[in-house]
């Protein structure tokens, strides 16, 4: 167990609800940084998001080239299909498009439908879970029926069905994957409200006059955290790989250009077996991704059950 | 002499560096006798019985200058000599929350016999004539080797795993906090049995608790332990009468009796010492309202106060004027 | 008048049966922890309840500290009715009775700092400002013996057991409640740290003002600590007197038990024999009638009805057949 340390003795409490909200938060983000700087992994897959989410930032500026125009190479031919060289770094596309700039640009569209798409399910996950967890019985009942009937939709013809009626969109794309994504960080994290509900100091909160929302939030919340970062840094792992299928089967936004989107280029070009750099520079990218984010969510493992560390 | 111990050390390895939980302890324990090793948590006396049943975890360090059981050197035994001749054979023990250490779905005479027949040839036959031997030793019904554990209770529990220390006859039988959380009534019969069990079988007890009303009653000799070490040993009688050690004065102090009502309690102010960074001298000396200089420096040695009684104090010399002055609230919260 | 009345209050409750026994159309089990539970408590009277396991003593504190609801009774405070409470009434009674919890490893919210951990109940309830919360509640953590500069930016983990049960403590009364209900509060704690905690509530009790309601199973620490002594069996309430008298005449069976079997730390002491046979039972569909008379030796055939709670001497009362019979035969 590793003792904090002790915050300066003569740090004055700061007054006012907001002051005492943003040290919290402040002092949550330290402790995150200390956990996942102590797993190897988990500090390589945060190098690789924080490079990502530069990359996504910045992506404009960094292009060398636009992603949709067709260029040509210094000789004047077009640069059709071109192995990555020095000119082309990682090659072009049938359409003599950089994949250096396509890669690019769509990784601030991955990013952002991943990470939002991540986010939102995992509010909803959490918020059903401790709801339902906390309050037991009929409330409970709805609300895990609705996550079993959510279970049982396929994600395949949901979004098929979506498109047929609604379209191709980002919009729809991030509703499908939450919509899959949020069940089963919502029965997780039911499952630890209600072990944490039987807690002495739920009893404690209660008997001090704490209201219901009061004790799932303020009392019960602050305990379930390591299992929630866990499962948000899944989530969005997940996200970004429905995300990856759902542009490669055809059902992204033909308008925003994601990894999963160059990749149906690519399939629909017909050379996926002679421009092996077309397939690698995509697959690669979101492989890296996705475990970055799983290399980080291991890493609240150990915070989560503290009796993985000692083995 | 059945077991002794002279400069016991143990120490394990913990994520703060190395914890010595038992620093520079002596026992001894005659045949025959009731020894109750009283202290209160982290004193260290559940890892001495650890150490001496080899149940340490791995990495941890078992020193001694002396540790024999009958004429076998502990520290120099095989581990296999151990497993086969020492545990359960000739060193019983009854580990703390016992009650929780049967299993739920399999009759309680059922396991004993196994218990029997995983360390010995002996029919199964054979093996349930002891199970009812030993039954009627701890004062169960024999009928009660045919039901599962959660149709006994508490105490009866205890008395089943008490039950399975014995089946080998052991020349020592290891009490680890036989009573807690056990309602008044079930432990005085508890102990009740104990006495009753010590009358019948021929094995030593040494009985590990913080509670000294269980010492009290139970104990031929007591040996107060703290922050690892000895800080007395003595008859039962002589060391309630006249306590020698600051710290054994500070226990009774703090033990409510009903025949003494209207007497204050008197706490220990502070807390034990951090056993990863031992202290040098004696460990009782940051709470001690008689300490001196020397006691923070050097380690008082066990001095014979009295026949078989010994305590590791500097100021044994001035017991007179401490114990009087103990007996003073002022004395320890000033 | 009495602060607190609790009048003939029962908590009984259902438990499932198995698909079998259900099948077989067998009548349902009843757990009933709290059986026709009567006492008062007067202004600043520290009373303490005795029992065993299954007794009834926690229920009764939950009912109190309304963890949990009784199914009949009456529970009086300050003369009102406080049986059933609106939310807003159960806001202001929790302003009046606190309580205080017996683990102090599991009761402190382990990510809550101790300011946080005191500051709650006046947060909860909205009884101060922030400011003010910042000015009583470092001067609560000094009342309770922890010097708010090292102990009030402290998590639990950091503390040891009995300044997490100080922390406790101080929560309970920082809200400067009438009745403190404390369930066991040292009974996980070390024996040389006990008499602090013990103190530390007594003393508080008399300068602050409070009434308290304290609960073990340890005869010795409630003798030592309480006015007046209830003593509880399997739901039911058998004998109410002062410690002395408890301690020096107990009139019922099973207090006599209890008395005699009390560890004492004198190893000249000779306890008298405890006659009373069998184990303890659960509280699961109990017999009609007085639940001690299966291992009473006193037990007659009157037992099988409930008996009335009778004043045997001055503040002395108990319910027992056998005990009354006998009086009566020595009256006339």
């Amino acid at each position: 167990m590793n003792p904090e340390p002790l915050d300066s003795v003569a740090a004055p409490m700061p007054t006012g609800g907001m002051r005492r909200w943003a040290a919290a938060l402040r002092r949550e983000l330290a402790h995150n940084w200390r956990i996942i700087r102590a797993d190897r992994l988990g500090s390589f897959g945060m190098v690789v998001i924080v490079f990502a989410a530069f990359v996504a930032v910045f992506g404009p500026w960094l292009m060398p080239h636009d992603p949709y125009a067709s260029l040509r190479m210094t000789d004047g031919r077009m640069a059709v299909l071109q192995q990555p060289g020095a000119e082309f770094p990682l090659g072009t596309t049938n359409l003599a498009r950089d994949l250096l700039s396509q890669m690019i640009a769509a990784t601030r569209t991955t990013m952002i439908i991943g990470l939002v798409s991540g986010l939102i399910s995992i509010f909803i996950g959490a918020n059903i879970g401790l709801i339902a967890g906390y309050y037991g019985g009929r409330v409970d009942n709805v609300l895990m029926r609705l996550t079993d009937i959510v279970y049982g939709m396929p994600f395949l013809p949901f979004i098929i069905v979506l498109i047929a009626l609604f379209g191709r969109s980002i919009g729809f794309v991030m509703l499908a994957i939450v919509v899959i994504v949020w069940r089963t960080s919502a029965r997780v994290i039911r499952a630890q409200t209600i072990a944490l509900k039987q807690r002495q100091f739920v009893a404690f909160a209660r008997a001090r006059g704490a209201s219901d929302l009061r004790i799932i939030y303020r009392h019960i919340g602050p305990n379930i955290l390591p299992l929630l970062l866990l499962y948000t840094s899944f989530n969005i792992a997940w996200a970004i790989v429905t995300e990856a299928s759902a542009s490669f089967l055809g059902f992204g936004d033909p308008n925003a250009l994601t990894w999963g989107g160059i990749l149906q280029d690519l399939w629909v070009s017909g050379y996926t077996r002679r421009a092996w750099w077309w397939f690698a520079a995509p697959s690669l990218a979101i492989v890296l991704l996705v475990s970055a984010f799983v290399f980080v969510s291991r890493a609240y493992e150990v915070v989560a059950n503290p009796r993985l560390a000692d083995r | 002499m059945l077991l002794e111990a002279r400069n016991l050390c143990v120490t394990y390895r913990s994520v703060h560096g190395d914890v010595r939980a038992v620093d520079g302890l002596d026992l001894s324990i005659s045949e025959h006798e009731v020894f109750g090793l009283v202290g209160e948590s982290g004193c260290g006396k559940t890892t001495l019985v650890k150490a001496l049943l080899r149940l340490v975890p791995a990495q941890t360090r078992v020193e001694a200058d002396v540790l024999r059981f009958k004429g076998h050197n502990l520290l120099e035994l095989p581990q296999r000599r151990f497993r086969r001749e020492i545990l359960m054979r000739e060193i019983a023990l009854v580990p703390q929350s016992a009650q929780n250490s049967l299993n739920p779905v399999q009759r309680v005479g059922a396991q004993i016999v196994e218990a029997i027949r995983a360390h010995s040839s002996t029919s199964r036959g054979k093996a349930h004539e002891r199970v009812a031997e030993l039954f009627d030793i701890v004062g169960l019904q024999p009928e009660l080797m045919d039901r599962f554990p959660h149709e006994f209770s508490g105490g009866m529990r205890q008395r089943a795993m008490i039950a399975m220390a014995l089946v080998f006859e052991p020349a020592l039988l290891v009490m680890d906090e036989p009573t807690p959380g056990l309602d008044v009534l079930v432990q005085e019969r508890l102990l009740r049995r104990i006495r009753a069990i010590r009358e019948r079988v021929q094995s030593s007890i040494l009985l590990i608790t913080h509670d000294i009303g269980v010492i009290a009653e139970t104990a031929d000799r007591v040996g107060v332990m703290y922050a690892g070490r000895l800080v007395e040993c003595a008859p039962t009688l002589p060391l309630f009468e006249q306590p020698w050690h600051p710290y054994t004065l500070g226990l009774k102090n703090a033990f409510p009796s009903i025949l003494e009502l209207g007497r204050e309690l008197i706490s220990i102010p502070g807390s034990p010492p951090d056993l990863s960074n031992p202290p040098a001298g004696c460990g009782f000396a940051g709470r001690c309202p008689f300490v001196l200089d020397v006691c923070h420096a050097t380690r008082p040695p066990a001095v014979d106060v009295a026949t078989g009684r010994v305590s590791a104090c500097t100021r044994t010399a001035d017991i007179e004027h401490i114990r009087a002055a103990a007996a003073e609230k002022v004395t320890w919260h000033c | 008048m009495a602060l607190l009345s609790v009048e003939h209050v029962t908590k009984h409750y259902r438990i499932g049966r198995s698909l079998g026994a259900a099948l077989r159309r067998l009548p349902p089990n009843w757990i009933k922890p709290v059986e026709d539970l009567s006492f008062s408590i007067a202004e600043g009277e520290i009373l303490g309840i005795v029992g065993e396991s299954g007794c009834g003593k926690s229920t009764t504190c939950n009912i109190l500290a309304k963890l949990t609801d009784a199914t009949s009774g009456r529970v009086l405070f300050d003369g009102e009715d406080v049986t059933h409470l609106s939310s807003a009434a159960l806001a202001r009674y929790r302003t009046q009775v606190q309580l205080i919890f017996q683990d102090p490893f599991d009761s402190l919210n382990p990510r809550l700092r101790a300011f946080d951990l005191v500051a709650e109940a006046p947060r909860a309830l909205r009884l101060w400002d922030e400011p003010e919360i910042a000015r009583r509640v470092p001067r609560m953590l000094a009342f309770v013996g922890l010097p708010p500069e090292r102990y009030a930016q402290r998590y639990p983990h950091q503390m040891s057991g009995g300044e997490r049960q100080r922390v406790g403590i101080a929560s309970a009364l920082v809200a400067e409640p009438r009745l403190v209900i404390a369930d066991e509060p040292v009974s996980m704690l070390d024996v040389s740290i006990r008499a602090g905690v013990m103190d530390l509530l007594r003393d508080s009790s008399r300068r602050l003002g409070f009434s308290c309601l304290y609960v073990s199973h340890d005869l010795s620490i409630l003798t030592h600590l309480c006015d007046r002594v209830m003593v509880m069996y399997l739901g039911q309430l058998l004998e109410v007197a002062t410690s002395k008298d408890l301690v020096r005449s107990p009139r019922h069976p099973y207090t006599r038990a209890l008395v005699a079997a009390v560890p004492v730390p004198d190893p000249s002491y000779k306890r008298p024999p405890i006659e009373i046979k069998g184990e303890l039972a659960k509280p699961v569909n109990p017999p009609p009638g007085c639940r001690f008379a299966p291992r009473c030796p006193q037990a007659m055939t009157v037992c099988s009805t409930t008996p009335p709670m009778q004043t045997v001497a001055p503040g002395h009362t108990v319910a027992c057949h056998a005990v009354v019979t006998a009086l009566e035969r020595k009256v006339a």
